[in-house]
């Protein structure tokens, strides 16, 4: 099985709201700034229901979600805030992408005394970060 | 001076601190002047103010340490020298990368990896803002306490054309006053 490839990155604040959404492949949808601002949300809820129905306790949310086209990997930080990767069809190791682009939102995002937290990232040099982690990726096996 | 002169040694075991806290704390730093400059050169100001308290401090407690008490550079190269080796790497961990002479009076000092730029993006709305006004700073109130005041000013260098690292060298430039660059021909022809 061909290993799956990184078609977009998501990082949503804890009130749901996107803050961070970028395509990494060609073949990623394209979706227009409101579509990615509704997706985002949608999934926010999903997760905070999912939480909710879980028949154990302690439940931490969807971590994963795994359809005929694509695969969905999730990860929520200790904040609130949930990163989502979306990837194409194939065996993965998602846990270690999430934890690089948490890393990286750490560093670049938070250490920048010009990010507000909660307010969509715009910084370059996580830009640049995530581009490596897409880069590596997508460029193995 | 002997041990009971001071009631604590100055001398220095290995105290490095975590990168992520000094990074959060030196962010913080520059909120809190960004929240009351009106503008960004007076925000660097602000922090190039900050950054000399800091650097005439180390720079006293390092030569202490280092060289003893009463002894210190008196010669504008090798100053900048221990300020590019020694002091950089008390400072920030790592050697600054070039130490240049433009005109006799002026000098530059080059770090590919700043230390306190290394997580920060600066807006496009903050224009040529660069937070290693607080190197400079530290590296002018060293100059000024050891007698050699100067014009500290840092800039970015131009990124090169294709380089996507998104990593941007910090030019600290040092502009020493004329009695300065006179004191030290003198004593060069003596």
């Amino acid at each position: 099985m061909a290993t799956g490839k990184l078609l977009a990155v998501w990082l949503v604040n804890k009130s749901g709201g996107l803050i961070y959404h970028r395509a990494l492949r060609e073949d990623a949808p394209t979706l227009d700034a409101n579509a990615c601002l509704r997706l985002a949300s949608v999934w926010h809820s999903l997760h905070a229901i999912s939480r909710k129905v879980a028949p154990v306790t302690g439940c931490a949310g969807i971590e994963s979600l795994e359809c005929d086209t694509f695969d969905l990997y999730c990860f929520q930080a200790e904040t609130g805030m949930k990163i989502f990767v979306t990837m194409t069809k194939g065996s993965a190791d998602a846990s270690g992408t999430l934890r690089r682009t948490h890393r990286a939102y750490c560093d670049y995002a938070l250490k920048n005394p010009f990010y507000e937290v909660e307010m969509p990232v715009r910084c370059e040099l996580f830009d640049v970060a995530i581009a490596d982690i897409a880069r590596s990726v997508n460029e193995r096996g | 001076m002997n041990a009971s002169t001071t009631p604590k040694t100055l001398t220095r075991g290995k105290r490095d601190v975590a990168l992520s806290a000094y990074a959060l704390l030196f962010s913080e730093l520059v909120q809190y002047h960004k929240s009351r400059a009106k503008d960004t050169s007076e925000l660097e100001r602000a922090l190039e103010d900050a950054g000399a308290d800091v650097g005439r401090r180390m720079y006293e407690a390092q030569s202490f340490r280092e060289r003893g008490p009463g002894k210190r550079e008196n010669r504008l190269l090798p100053l900048l020298q221990f300020i590019q080796s020694s002091f950089w790497k008390n400072a920030f961990g790592r050697a600054a990368d070039s130490l240049e002479v433009y005109d006799d009076d002026e000098y530059l000092l080059s770090d590919r990896d700043l230390l306190v730029n290394r997580f920060v993006s600066v807006p496009k709305d903050y224009g040529d803002l660069n937070c290693g006004a607080f190197a400079a700073g530290m590296v002018g109130g060293i100059l000024r306490s050891a007698g050699f005041p100067s014009k500290v000013s840092c800039y970015y260098s131009e990124q090169a054309p294709g380089d996507a690292s998104g990593r941007r060298t910090t030019n600290i430039l040092m502009k020493f006053e004329r009695e300065t660059i006179e004191r030290e021909k003198r004593l060069d022809g003596r």
